[in-house]
C-alpha cells in the first residue's frame, strides 16, 4: 500500500452551529484515484474546501505526507501540493493558456520581466502531458469546455500537485470526451499522483477509481475498493433512500395519484427558444408532480424559467385552458404560478432583509390598501401561519434571513411562494445543499401541495429525489423532451441512459449489471 | 428596548445621537453661546437642506445605487428659481412649476438610464451632475442673479410657531419619508430591489419602475432643498459653501445605510445630517479651513464604509 499523500483525522466542520462534516477520517494515497460520492449536500464540496484551505475545520487534523498541517488558504494548499479543479475552472478567459497556468508565478528574467520563452516551453511540456494540443498562446476564451478542463489539470500539474481534486469533471463533457479525460486521470495515477474524483455518475466513479468513499449527511458511510462495491449498493448507501421513502409512503397515501382523466392545469405546446430548447410539449395535471431531469445545460432549467415568464420563448402555454405566455414573473404570479429558483441566495431571497419582508414580497398588493401596508396583528399572524406551514424552525418574523440555515432559508422561499396561494408551482433544485431533515419536510410539503390540487414541476439533477417525489419524469436532452417515465416503473439506469441520449447501453457494463 | 435599538431600519441613529451630544458638549465648552436656543435652531436650519437632500440620497443608496447629481440639482434650482422669482411672490407658481419640471426631467433621465439602459448609477449621475452644472452656468451667463420671493425667503429664514420654517419643512418631509420607506408597498419594493435585484424581479417586483421612482424622488428632494437654500441666501448664486454631493453621501453612509443596498434607512441619515452640521460648526469655531474639512468628510465616509464592511 502506498503512503497517504493527505489524510483527514476526525475532521468536523460547523456552519453557524450546524454540523456539516462529522468526524470525517479519510486517507488519499499517492498513486490512487479515490472516488467521492454522495448526494447534494452530503458534504463532498465542504470536504474539498477543507482540503483546499477555503474552510478551516473546527475539529480534527489534516496530515500532509504524514505531517500535521493547518491549511491556511488556497494558495497555501497549492504550496503543499493540493490542486483543486473546480467546476468553474478558475481560468481567466482573456489570458492565454500559458499565462493562466503560471498566473502569479511567471518565470521572470532580469528586472522581473516575464520570460515568455521559458513560460511557453514549460507550458507546452505540461500541455503535452495532458494531451491538450493547443498552442500555449491560445486565449482561454477560445477553448472548448473539454480543453479548459484539461488546461485546468495542466495548471495543477504546473504547481507539481501531489493531489488533484476533480469536482464533477465530466459534468459538461460528452461520451468521447469523458473517455479521453479518464485516460488522463489514469496517466496521473501512473505518475504517482493522488486524485480525488467527484462525480454524480456512479458508473464513471466506479470505473476510474481504486477506492470509493460514500458520504452522507456529512459523515463517511463507507470506504471500499471499487471492485468490491456494486452500483446499487453505493446508491443505497448514498441516499439512505429506503429510509426516507418509507417515511414518505407512510405519511402519505399515494393512492390519490392523479389518473389520466384529471384535467390539465397547464399545457405546453411547441415551446421553443433559439438557444436553449426546442419543441417542448407536455401537460401538467391537477394534483400531479412532474419531474424534469437532464444533464447540466440541456435546457431543463430554461424551460422552467420560460414557463415563469423569466425567459422569452415561442410556442403556446395554456393554464386552465386560457393562454398564459407571461412577459415577466409578475404576470406569472398574477395567474397563480410561482417559482422556486435553484440559487436561493442569488435569486430566491433578500438575505439582508428579515423573514417577514421576504415572505410577503410577492404579495405586497394583497397586504396593503392604497399602497399602505397592513402591519397589524392580523397581518403578523398571517405571516406566522405561512412560516409554520413550511415548518420553519423559528416563529420570529423579524429574524434576518441570512442567520438561518440553508434548509430554513429554502423554506422561507417556499413560504413566499405559498403566500401567493399558487395553483402551479415550479421548483428548480428544491433541496440543493440542505440538510436531510429539511429535505424530508420539503418532499412532504410538495406532496401535500399536489394532493391539495396544485400542479407541480420539479427540475432536479438528483434522480433519486425525482423518483421519490414525482408521478412522472420527463427527460430533457439537448433542449428536447426525449423520454417520459412513470415514476412507479422507472429506474435509475433507464433514466440515466435517456439523459445521456443513449438508447443502447453504452454505459460501463459493470454499472448496468449492478455489480459483478 | 434593546430590540428597538437593534432595529436595522434605525441604522446608526442611536450611536450618532450620542455623538451629537458629545460634539455639543465640546462646542459648548469652547464657546458657551453655542448651546443657546437660537444657535441650536440655527444649526438645525443649516442642517435642513442637507437633511432634505439626504432623503433622495438614502433612497438611491438603499436601491443599490447612488445619486451624485443631488448638489447640482439644488444649485440649478437656486439659479433658475431666483432668476424667475426676481423677488416677487407673483412669480412663485412659475418658479415652482419650472423647477419641479426640471427635477422630474433630471430624475427620470437618471432613473431610465440606470433602470432600463443599465448604466452604472455612479457614472450616470456624475455625468448628469456635470451636465447640470454646465446648464446652470449657461443659464445664468456665468453670473447668477435674481432674488428670492417673500414666500421662498420664509421657507429659508422664516419661523413657524417659533421653529425655523426650513426645519418644519424638513421634519414634515422626513416623516413622509419614514412612512413611505417602512409602511408602504413602494418602500418594501425599494428595500427588496436594493437587497437583491434578481430576487425582487422573480418575486414580482417591477424593479425598473422602482428605480425610476427612486431617482425621480431624489431629484425632487434636491429641488426642495434648493428652494430652502435660495430662501436662506436670498439670491441666486453659483458660489455654494457646501459640496452636497459628498456630504450627503457621508451622512447616509455614516447613518448606517449600506452601499450594498437594502440595508439601513432614513433615521440614521437624518441624525447624521445634524451631526455633520454640528461638526462643521465646531470646526468653524476652532478655525479649521475648508480643505481640512473636506478631508474630514472624506474620512467620515471611509471610516463608515470600513465599519459597515466589518459588520458583515
Amino acid at each position: 500500500m502506498n503512503r497517504p499523500f493527505i489524510e483527514a483525522r476526525g475532521v468536523s466542520k460547523f456552519f453557524s452551529g450546524v454540523r456539516v462534516l462529522t468526524d470525517v477520517s479519510l486517507s488519499f494515497e499517492s498513486g490512487e484515484v479515490h472516488g467521492l460520492i454522495g448526494e447534494n449536500g452530503a458534504g463532498k464540496s465542504t470536504l474539498i474546501k477543507v482540503l483546499s484551505g477555503l474552510y478551516r475545520p473546527e475539529e480534527g487534523t489534516l496530515l500532509v505526507k504524514g505531517e500535521p498541517k493547518v491549511i491556511r488558504s488556497p494558495s497555501h494548499a497549492a504550496e503543499l501540493g493540493v490542486g483543486v479543479i473546480h467546476q468553474e475552472f478558475d481560468l481567466i478567459p482573456q489570458m492565454t493558456a500559458a499565462q493562466n497556468m503560471y498566473l502569479g508565478r511567471e518565470p521572470a528574467g532580469r528586472l522581473g520581466v516575464v520570460d515568455f520563452a521559458v513560460l511557453h516551453s514549460n507550458a507546452r511540456r505540461l500541455l503535452e502531458e495532458v494531451r491538450l494540443s493547443i498552442e500555449p498562446t491560445t486565449l482561454v476564451r477560445a477553448l472548448s469546455v473539454e480543453q479548459k478542463q484539461l488546461l485546468a489539470i495542466a495548471k495543477a500539474l504546473s504547481r507539481d500537485a501531489g493531489l488533484i481534486v476533480m469536482d464533477e469533471p465530466t459534468a459538461a463533457l460528452n461520451g468521447a470526451e469523458i473517455g479521453r479525460l479518464l485516460d488522463i486521470v489514469r496517466g496521473l495515477r501512473e505518475g504517482g499522483r493522488s486524485v480525488i474524483f467527484i462525480s454524480h455518475h456512479m458508473e464513471e466513479v466506479l470505473e476510474i477509481s481504486d477506492r470509493v468513499t460514500v458520504l452522507r449527511d456529512g459523515r463517511v458511510i463507507a470506504t471500499r475498493p471499487s471492485s468490491e462495491i456494486s452500483e446499487s449498493e453505493a446508491v443505497r448507501m448514498m441516499t439512505g433512500r429506503e429510509r426516507i421513502q418509507k417515511r414518505l409512503r407512510s405519511a402519505l397515501d399515494r393512492t390519490i395519484s392523479p389518473g389520466p382523466g384529471k384535467p390539465a392545469v397547464m399545457s405546453v405546446k411547441n415551446l421553443s427558444h433559439p438557444k436553449y430548447f426546442h419543441d417542448v410539449s407536455f401537460s401538467l395535471r391537477r394534483g400531479e408532480i412532474v419531474g424534469m431531469v437532464g444533464l447540466e445545460g440541456q435546457g431543463q432549467r430554461q424551460i422552467l424559467r420560460a414557463l415563469y415568464g423569466d425567459m422569452r420563448a415561442s410556442g403556446a402555454i395554456e393554464i386552465d385552458g386560457s393562454p398564459a405566455a407571461f412577459k415577466t414573473p409578475a404576470d406569472a404570479l398574477k395567474r397563480g404560478v410561482v417559482f422556486v429558483p435553484e440559487e436561493r441566495k442569488e435569486e430566491g431571497l433578500c438575505l439582508r432583509l428579515d423573514i417577514e419582508q421576504n415572505v410577503t414580497l410577492s404579495t405586497l398588493k394583497d397586504r396593503s390598501a392604497a399602497g399602505v401596508l397592513k402591519l397589524g396583528r392580523a397581518a403578523r399572524e398571517e405571516v406566522r401561519r405561512c412560516m409554520s406551514d413550511v415548518k420553519l424552525s423559528t416563529d420570529d418574523p423579524s429574524r434576518m434571513v441570512h442567520s438561518l440555515s440553508g434548509g430554513n432559508q429554502q423554506k422561507v422561499v417556499i413560504a413566499k411562494c405559498l403566500a401567493c396561494k399558487p395553483t402551479i408551482l415550479l421548483f428548480s433544485e428544491p433541496t440543493r445543499g440542505i440538510d436531510v431533515g429539511a429535505k424530508e419536510d420539503i418532499y412532504l410539503l410538495i406532496r401535500a401541495l399536489a394532493d391539495g390540487g396544485s400542479g407541480i414541476m420539479v427540475v432536479s439533477g438528483d434522480i433519486s429525489e425525482l423518483l421519490l417525489v414525482c408521478d412522472r419524469i420527463l427527460v430533457v436532452h439537448a433542449g428536447r423532451i426525449t423520454k417520459e417515465f412513470e415514476a412507479e416503473n422507472a429506474d435509475r439506469e433507464h433514466i440515466m441512459r435517456a439523459m445521456w441520449g443513449l438508447e443502447e447501453a453504452l454505459i460501463d457494463p459493470k454499472g448496468v449489471s449492478g455489480g459483478q | 428596548m434593546t430590540k428597538f435599538i437593534r432595529n436595522p431600519a434605525l441604522g446608526n441613529a442611536v450611536p450618532i445621537t450620542c455623538l451629537i451630544a458629545l460634539l455639543l458638549m465640546v462646542a459648548g465648552t469652547i464657546a458657551p453661546g453655542f448651546l443657546a436656543r437660537r444657535s441650536l435652531f440655527n444649526l438645525l436650519r443649516l442642517a435642513a437642506p442637507l437633511g432634505i437632500i439626504c432623503i433622495g440620497q438614502t433612497a438611491a443608496i438603499l436601491s443599490g445605487g447612488v445619486d451624485l447629481s443631488v448638489g447640482s440639482v439644488a444649485i440649478l434650482t437656486n439659479v433658475v428659481a431666483a432668476n424667475i422669482l426676481q423677488g416677487k411672490d407673483a412669480n412663485n407658481p412659475e418658479a415652482f412649476a419650472v423647477c419641479i419640471g426640471l427635477a422630474l426631467l433630471i430624475g427620470l433621465v437618471n432613473g431610465l438610464a440606470v433602470a432600463y439602459v443599465g448604466i452604472n448609477p455612479f457614472v450616470m449621475t456624475l455625468a448628469m451632475s456635470i451636465v447640470i452644472q454646465g446648464a446652470a452656468l449657461v443659464y445664468s451667463g456665468g453670473a447668477a442673479g435674481g432674488a428670492a420671493s417673500p414666500l421662498v425667503k420664509y421657507m429659508g429664514v422664516g419661523t413657524t410657531a417659533g421653529i425655523p420654517t426650513a426645519v418644519v419643512i424638513w421634519l414634515a418631509m422626513s416623516a413622509g419619508t419614514l412612512f413611505i420607506l417602512h409602511f408602504t408597498t413602494p418602500g418594501r419594493r425599494l428595500y427588496a430591489t436594493g437587497a437583491n435585484r434578481k430576487t425582487a424581479r422573480l418575486s414580482g417586483v417591477n424593479v425598473p419602475a422602482t428605480l425610476v421612482l427612486v431617482y425621480a424622488a431624489s431629484a425632487l428632494s434636491s429641488m426642495a432643498a434648493g428652494f430652502v437654500v435660495t430662501g436662506n441666501m436670498g439670491v441666486g448664486t453659483l458660489e455654494w459653501g457646501f459640496d452636497y454631493r459628498l456630504i450627503s453621501m457621508a451622512a447616509v453612509i455614516m447613518g448606517g445605510t449600506s452601499f450594498a443596498g437594502g440595508q439601513g434607512g432614513y433615521a440614521g441619515s437624518f441624525v447624521s445630517a445634524i451631526a455633520l452640521i454640528v461638526l462643521n460648526s465646531l470646526l468653524t469655531i476652532i478655525r479649521v479651513g475648508e480643505p481640512v474639512r473636506q478631508m474630514i468628510y472624506g474620512g467620515v465616509i471611509l471610516i463608515s464604509l470600513w465599519a459597515s464592511t466589518r459588520k458583515r
